[in-house]
């Protein structure tokens, strides 16, 4: 690119649907925890019905992979779940946050 | 516990620096996945070449040496492997989650252009009849009987990679790593494999577009849009950059061994 491409380049309208899709999908992997040799997606599911799991009652869970997990503690599961749910969010708020006032693609570098 | 790490394959190359990329690599490895690194440099076997189209719009082409592939089996010095490509940029530690777990081989069977513009359209499977297709890029494969039969099938796929082709029906013109994963790792499973692979996609920079930034942990990418171009931003993401001439830039080099250290 030349110096005027460049210049046209920085000025250029941002995307903003393509960034928001991306931002999207990175902060989506991001979504998973590991528990007792298993892989959890963390959603709202997940976490809703751990926080209503009688703790009295034995809890096996399939995992991402089908395969069948012991809970052996829920309280530890639900933990991770909410810490790595906050974590997440907060970052993908943040950088949406940010995103929503950029413009230019100058503005990009800017944040 | 046993042993772990990342089997990196490098070839010397007159015109891409690969074994530069391989020691790039294998920092971000070290870095966030904090596992041990292996660099293994291997012959270069004339025979393949590929046409790279740059974001420049410059075509190059250029010996294509990716035989070491279904050794890597054999290659590996650790129990548990993650063997990822040269330019597989690690900004994360995601990965880290498979080890230790009762996965035995695992690969992607996705891909997820960061740009959003679907440059992969034509990779999304295998041949026309619509195989399916699995990523040779990033493979975690333990020393068991599954992935030792995985890499001997794409030995043999190798070999007879004429007889393979017309049997599949794909173009012979070259061997592809890709190709021979997603034929073995069906014909291993009796074609009914979904739960040998990743749970998310593969993020991927097409060789079209190009990384003209970096800043930390953030890489800013210019992809073409139609006859402009725009920009996308990413941050804390694993990226396989297709585009080893933006990965050859100084600069851009020079800030992600920055990064990296």
């Amino acid at each position: 690119m030349n110096v005027i491409d460049l210049e046209q380049f920085a000025r250029q309208r941002l995307d903003i649907n393509r960034q928001r899709l991306a931002l999207k999908e990175q902060q989506e992997q991001r979504l998973t925890v590991v528990y007792n040799g298993g892989l959890f997606l963390v959603d709202l599911v997940l976490m809703g019905f751990l926080a209503s799991w009688d703790t009295k009652f034995q809890l096996y869970l399939k995992d991402s992979y089908d395969n069948p997990i012991y809970i052996d503690n829920v309280k530890v599961l639900l933990d991770l779940c909410r810490t790595k749910w906050s974590e997440v969010m907060n970052d993908w708020h943040n950088q949406y946050e940010e995103l929503k006032k950029v413009r230019r693609i100058n503005q990009l570098d800017e944040q | 516990m046993s042993s772990k790490g990342a089997l990196l394959l490098a070839t010397p190359h007159e015109q891409i620096d690969y074994i530069g990329f391989a020691k790039l690599a294998a920092k971000l490895v070290k870095k966030h996945l904090n596992i041990d690194t292996h660099i293994h440099v291997g012959e270069a076997k004339p025979g393949n070449t590929r046409a790279f189209r740059w974001h420049d719009g410059s075509i190059q082409k250029v010996p294509w040496y990716n035989s070491d592939r279904p050794l890597a089996f054999d290659i590996s010095p650790f129990e548990q492997t993650l063997l990822i490509d040269v330019d597989y940029l690690t900004f994360n530690n995601n990965l880290k989650s498979y080890f230790d777990n009762a996965h035995e081989f695992l690969c992607y069977d996705r891909i997820w252009d960061v740009t959003g513009t679907n440059s992969f359209r034509n990779e999304e499977t295998m041949t026309r009849a619509g195989f399916p297709m699995r990523w040779a890029t990033v493979v975690y494969f333990r020393k068991c009987e599954l992935a030792h039969n995985i890499f001997e099938m794409m030995k043999n796929i190798q070999q007879n990679w004429k007889y393979y082709s017309k049997f599949w029906g794909f173009m012979a013109g070259k061997y592809r790593n890709d190709f021979s994963l997603s034929i073995a790792h069906q014909l291993q499973t009796g074609y009914t494999d979904n739960i040998n692979v990743f749970d998310h996609a593969l993020p991927s920079l097409s060789t079209d577009d190009t990384i003209y930034r970096v800043k930390d942990s953030t890489l800013y990418i210019r992809y073409r849009y139609g006859e402009t171009y725009n920009a996308v931003r990413i941050k804390d993401t694993n990226l396989h950059c297709m585009n080893k001439l933006c990965l050859s830039d100084p600069e851009i080099k020079g800030a992600l061994e920055d990064y990296a250290a």
